[in-house]
């Protein structure tokens, strides 16, 4: 298994410049976008935060989200390029090779967030051990996110309509939480919508165990539910990837 | 020992393998002779357990591959036929991966990957990724995994392809060596020069089917006595087709490529040929080459598959 998580690490770091930008953008935004419009939102709206603290951790959800979430289009162009052919010649178990890309694609998303940390804990009092602990939080989301990325992408078996429901299930899942704006300024129905949606509940139980040593509570319904999205999402994208393997993806 | 009992493979209503049985010795190099859709490489698939038989049984070393695949998998090793690398990672973490994942000891790892390289004339290339590689030095880097590795196993899967022929001699000797070591090595192959240069034993696969197996030389030797003439005619080949075939002397004939070219069978070309070239000429067609030959391992596939490779 050590073997397939550490080829996900190491290829994502071949994208030097790939992941470089994009911490530069998200740094941007959180910087320019967010704290213009910080000026327009008014105090309490986003609780005990200010919305450019708020953009600033959910936008680490944001970064983890695009970073696990595309193991699944990994994991399709091995199906596609005969790379997992070889993977499953080699001395190493189906499990090890689901688990190992499963993992592969969370510690791509936490190396993604590591960097945008640093901002955060600028912006945001905190302390060493609520990060460490919205750490976890965030990597059992990413193995979530790895399963889902993974279900997707094995659901399609051309790569343009690939591509493209990625792109639109990326969009609609980030766009209708509260990763980037709050639940009270959205319309009713995308509020429906929101609570719906598992990346609402990774952003929420972000903030709050991030500051929660600040007087905030222990989000255990947030964490909770996040908990069951990685168990659900993690299964059935393992259950398929297995389906695939045993199946022989040259069939 | 690696053992084929009653194998088949089907996809859907198409017969990849059919009732494959054969028994590949310790130690030596068995090639898999046939064009392309034979069956070869699903037959090696399975044998790696990356597809299920869908009946019959492989072993290796008496272990069945569907109940211990992984067991099977740690004895084995194989270089595609389309050389699969991860094009973001260069030339040596490509080999490293590999000798990883077949968990090779660190310090034996750096230095077999250093010595194929070399041998391969691709240690200055070692840096490059592996997706700005040439074809032919894809090629070299898929059997290097296998060179790096020397499994009891290996199994090679059109090894030259893409390949000059510097390059194809080196693969081949270092095949050679391999086997030296004492690795079993499965070859398939399409190339007649490389099965016979190779190969201890041959097995003649067409749509799936075992038609023959043997080496080489009984292959050859089980053919009717006689000699081969291959025949290039300047003008209507359908006439010197109709001409030949009446020809008592002319056991068999071939259309080739190109279309003009003609393969025939005769009993001695030494007193057939004459006659040949002088019924050609009053026909009015004009020869512009002629080659006699010793039949080859071409001739032993078209007899025992009526194909040409």
């Amino acid at each position: 298994m050590k073997v397939v998580l550490g080829r996900d690490v190491r290829t994502f770091f071949t994208n030097f410049y790939g992941v470089g930008f994009r911490t530069l953008v998200v740094v941007l935004e959180t910087v320019i976008f967010a704290f213009i419009l910080s000026n327009a939102v008014p105090p309490g709206a986003v609780g005990r935060l200010t919305y450019l603290q708020f953009f600033a951790l959910g936008s680490l959800v944001v970064s983890i989200f695009w970073a696990s979430y595309n193991i699944g289009r990994d994991v399709y162009w091995d199906r596609e390029s005969g790379y997992l052919n070889y993977l499953m010649s080699l001395p190493i178990s189906r499990s090890e090779i689901i688990a190992g890309r499963s993992l592969g694609g969370s510690f791509r998303g936490i190396l993604t967030a590591l960097p945008l940390y640093v901002l955060a804990a600028i912006l945001v009092p905190t302390t060493a051990l609520n990060i460490l602990e919205s750490l976890g939080v965030l990597f059992v989301f990413a193995l979530g996110l790895c399963g889902l990325g993974i279900m997707v992408s094995l659901s399609v078996r051309e790569e343009t309509r690939a591509r493209l429901l990625n792109t639109f299930l990326s969009l609609v899942l980030i766009r209708s939480s509260t990763a980037i704006y709050p639940v009270v300024a959205m319309p009713v129905w995308l509020q429906v919508g929101a609570r719906l949606n598992p990346v609402t509940y990774a952003s929420d139980s972000i903030r709050s165990v991030t500051v929660y040593s600040q007087g905030s509570s222990v989000p255990v319904l947030d964490i909770t539910i996040v908990l069951i999205f990685a168990a659900l999402a993690g299964t059935i994208g393992s259950w398929l990837f297995s389906k695939m393997i045993e199946g022989g993806p040259t069939e | 020992m690696i053992e084929f009992e009653k194998l088949t493979k089907t996809f859907k209503t198409v017969v990849a393998v059919s009732e494959l049985s054969l028994k590949v010795d310790d130690g030596e190099i068995f090639g898999l002779l046939g064009p392309n859709g034979a069956g070869k490489t699903t037959t090696l698939m399975m044998l790696c357990s990356i597809l299920k038989p869908t009946s019959g049984t492989i072993r290796v070393d008496d272990v069945d591959v569907r109940l211990e695949p992984q067991r099977v998998r740690s004895l084995l090793g194989i270089a595609f036929q389309e050389p699969v690398l991860d094009s973001r990672l260069t030339v040596e973490k490509n080999l490293e991966f590999h000798a990883d994942a077949c968990r090779l000891p660190r310090d034996q790892k750096k230095q077999r990957i250093r010595e194929v390289l070399t041998y391969l004339d691709m240690w200055d290339s070692r840096t490059q990724k592996a997706g700005k590689l040439s074809g032919g030095m894809k090629k070299k880097v898929e059997d290097a995994k296998l060179f790096v590795q020397e499994p009891r196993v290996a199994i090679f899967d059109e090894p030259t392809a893409y390949l000059d022929v510097p390059s194809r001699l080196k693969v081949w000797k270092r095949i050679e060596s391999l086997k030296d070591q004492g690795s079993t090595i499965m070859l398939a192959t399409n190339m007649m020069d490389e099965a016979e240069r190779l190969s201890n034993r041959l097995g003649i696969l067409s749509k799936g089917k075992l038609e023959a197996e043997g080496s080489p030389a009984s292959l050859k030797d089980a053919l009717p006595r006689g000699d081969v003439i291959e025949i290039l005619i300047a003008g209507n080949i359908r006439s010197a087709l109709d001409y030949l075939g009446k020809m008592v002397e002319v056991k068999q004939i071939i259309p080739l490529k190109p279309p003009n070219k003609l393969r025939l069978y005769v009993g001695h070309a030494e007193t057939n040929l004459p006659l040949i070239m002088e019924a050609l000429v009053k026909e009015g067609l004009r020869v512009d080459s002629v080659v006699v030959k010793e039949p080859s391992l071409d001739d032993v596939f078209l007899h025992y598959t009526g194909e040409i490779l």
